[in-house]
């Protein structure tokens, strides 16, 4: 960006075989030094599609977003489920590196098979996405797919993401966590326009052996009662969690004072899924074409209008219940602002339940949150504190009931009755992320993990489980996909099958899952490098202080069982 | 004394009354006549394979679990199984 130039390069042949999180872990880890401000000149923002993003794999439009954190401090991949994934892979790109930094503005970069071209990006700069990205597609074709920092990101606010289109063109598709839209806007990039027109597409080494592993994962995917038509995310979407962990007294209400409350149930799945039938919305929709799970949707106002995209079960209760707030229309209000404005809606709930702690704004007050959000389009000082996230909020109010792991807010399972999620938010290299443990069951790994929730043992569970979301993480397929896989073990072969088929590879199931492990131990190398340590794997102290009602339990896993996740 | 029971979803029609938030059918059996979760799906004619996830005082529980006055029951129905079934095990 420096020096505004694009250039191709050839794939080493050791970054041939990856893709996805492994790659931009893999790129990031050797480029980009760990002691570097994440928004100085020396951070790179580093976008790679999946392993069989752009084939016809099914559920497979996924891509990752790394570079070092500003919000951890250590290295990120965040990602998100969109047609710009597949649109890159299929111009036959594994990876877009962006390194350097404008010296005065911004700009928009225009990929195509021909070339790559800089715009002056400034008609766009300082405005809402949802204004933003009908204007970039009638200036650069209807078809186009976009990735987009936000204002968010213009303020170098650690709680921006990166936004990526929806199949209906709305700027509802995040790779949201770990303020990556920072990383983006401070290298002066604050767009991508992927035209794919004319693309060679994808290579596929082993065509029978692709269809093979692609015909039993879908066959997995249509047979599960979670992914198949009909089913649980089909019908109501991530959403249908809200009232399942209410009951099991691990949904968090009031900034993590409370696990259950009666009120949940206005803001469930059921109760969203109703709502966007009666007012003309969509249910199901996908996020990228082929995706046959389908768990998205478009969520809109009174009367059809106005739509947002898609309100996820941890953007709605983040911003939901743990604000006190069970009014669909305000959470979609702030899913919104939040998509508008380029930021994370799990760190945004967070930031606004401390806040709220913090005497802000007043539990339950919708508008009032709404203002909160709005500051940072006002670029105001209280809008930068906001959009810098939840740690650096609570410390500006002088909160201690802070929800962070490594400066990133805990997403919606709180860990008191769950004490396996716990272990991941606390030792997973991207600070808390549920999904960074959101994989194969330990059955099929035949790791002795026991899965009850409040047994304090366990190292091998979710270190098995980091393990294989991370592969599933640099495949390209969702991770939605674990559920089916999870149940039939023909799912999982058949997912690796198609790996297989693309690279041209031998890898066996335990394969899949070494490479997993390969690429946290690279993770884990850059963070300690970064300064990140052991006392960093730890859960904010008021869980082992405060018991969560209604079980009334603390978080008791002995720090020497995080420690046995990564012995090393 | 009694048995609150929480049905979700399309399971809220087999309860005469809803909660406060109307999402949620609310029944109310007399502990006397059901000792186990498995006993409640009897009583208000529902097959265990039209259920998924069942918790008794907000523990995931297992369908024998036994039941007493004054506790408090959810029922999900098939299409609404969701949890990550690696974190959580049937308390027996």
């Amino acid at each position: 960006m420096t020096e505004l130039k694009a250039r191709y390069e050839e794939v080493p042949e050791k970054w041939k075989n990856l893709g996805g999180r492994g790659l931009t872990s893999t790129i990031v880890s050797e480029e980009v030094p760990p002691t570097c401000h994440p928004l100085g000149p020396n951070n790179k923002v580093v976008l790679a599609p999946g392993i069989v993003t752009g084939t016809s794999a099914p559920t497979s439009g996924r891509i990752s977003v790394g570079g070092k954190s500003p919000l951890t401090g250590g290295i990120k991949e965040a990602n998100a489920g969109t047609n710009f994934a597949q649109k890159l892979a299929k111009l036959g790109i594994k990876a877009l590196i962006v390194q350097g930094q404008s010296k005065d503005k911004y700009y928009l970069l225009k990929i195509t098979k021909d070339k790559v071209e800089f715009f002056d990006a400034k008609p766009w700069v300082g405005k809402g996405l949802y204004e933003v990205y009908p204007q970039l597609r009638e200036n650069f074709g209807k078809d186009v797919a976009i990735c987009a920092t936000g204002i968010a990101g213009e303020l170098g606010g650690a709680g921006a993401g990166v936004a990526f289109n929806d199949i209906d063109g709305l700027p509802s598709r995040y790779a949201g966590r770990g303020g990556l839209g920072a990383v983006m806007a401070t290298r002066g990039l604050k767009f991508i326009v992927v035209d794919d027109e004319g693309a060679p597409g994808v290579e596929i080494k082993n065509r029978d052996l692709f269809k093979e592993g692609t015909k039993k994962l879908t066959a997995a995917l249509q047979k599960h009662d979670i992914t198949k038509p009909g089913g649980t995310l089909n019908s109501y979407g991530t959403d249908a969690l809200i009232n399942v962990i209410n009951e099991a007294g691990a949904l968090p209400h009031r900034n993590f004072s409370a696990g259950y409350d009666e009120l949940a149930p206005l803001v469930s799945g059921e109760k969203k899924a109703e709502i966007i039938k009666k007012r003309g919305g969509e249910r199901p929709h996908v996020c990228s074409p082929g995706c046959i799970i389908q768990c998205s949707e478009v969520w809109v106002k009174e009367g059809g209008k106005d739509p947002v995209g898609v309100l996820e079960y941890e953007s709605v209760w983040a911003l939901g219940p743990n604000c006190g707030i069970y009014n669909l229309d305000d959470v979609g209000e702030l899913n919104r602002a939040c998509n508008d404005l380029g930021l994370d809606t799990i760190e945004m709930g967070g930031t606004i339940g401390v806040a709220m702690e913090g005497g802000i704004v007043k539990f339950g007050d919708g508008k009032g949150a709404l203002c909160l959000l709005e500051e940072v389009r006002k670029k105001s000082p209280l809008g930068r504190i906001i959009a810098n996230g939840t740690e650096f909020t609570g410390k500006a109010f002088g909160v201690t009931r802070i929800p962070t792991v490594k400066g990133q807010s805990i997403p919606a399972y709180d860990p008191r009755p769950i004490k396996g999620i716990g272990v991941t938010y606390a030792t997973t290299p991207m600070g808390a992320d549920h999904t960074a443990g959101y994989a194969i069951a330990p059955e099929i790994l035949g790791v002795g993990g026991k899965a009850d929730p409040m047994d304090t043992k366990k190292a091998d569970l979710s270190r098995a489980l980091q393990q294989s979301t991370a592969f599933i993480d640099s495949s390209g397929y969702c991770l939605f996909t674990a559920f089916a896989i999870m149940d039939i073990p023909e799912g999982f072969e058949g997912m690796v099958e198609s790996c297989n088929g693309v690279l041209g590879t031998t890898w066996t199931v335990d394969d899949a899952v070494k490479l997993g492990a390969k690429i946290l131990e690279t993770e884990r190398k850059f963070n300690k490098a970064a300064g990140l340590t052991r006392a960093h794997d730890r859960l904010p102290e008021f869980m082992r202080l405060e018991p969560l009602p209604p079980k009334n339990v603390v978080y008791d896993v002995p720090d020497a069982e995080l420690d046995r996740v990564y012995p090393d | 004394m009694s048995i609150k029971v929480r049905l979700y979803g399309k399971l809220k029609t087999k309860a005469p009354t809803t909660d406060p938030t109307g999402q949620v059918g609310i029944a109310e059996l007399d502990g006397s006549r059901v000792k186990s979760i498995a006993d409640i799906l009897e009583v208000l004619d529902l097959k265990p394979e039209e259920t998924s996830h069942l918790f008794l005082n907000n523990d995931y529980s297992a369908l024998e679990r036994r039941v007493n006055d004054g506790d408090i029951v959810a029922i999900f129905p098939r299409d609404m199984a969701l949890l990550y079934r690696w974190y959580f095990s049937r308390r027996a």
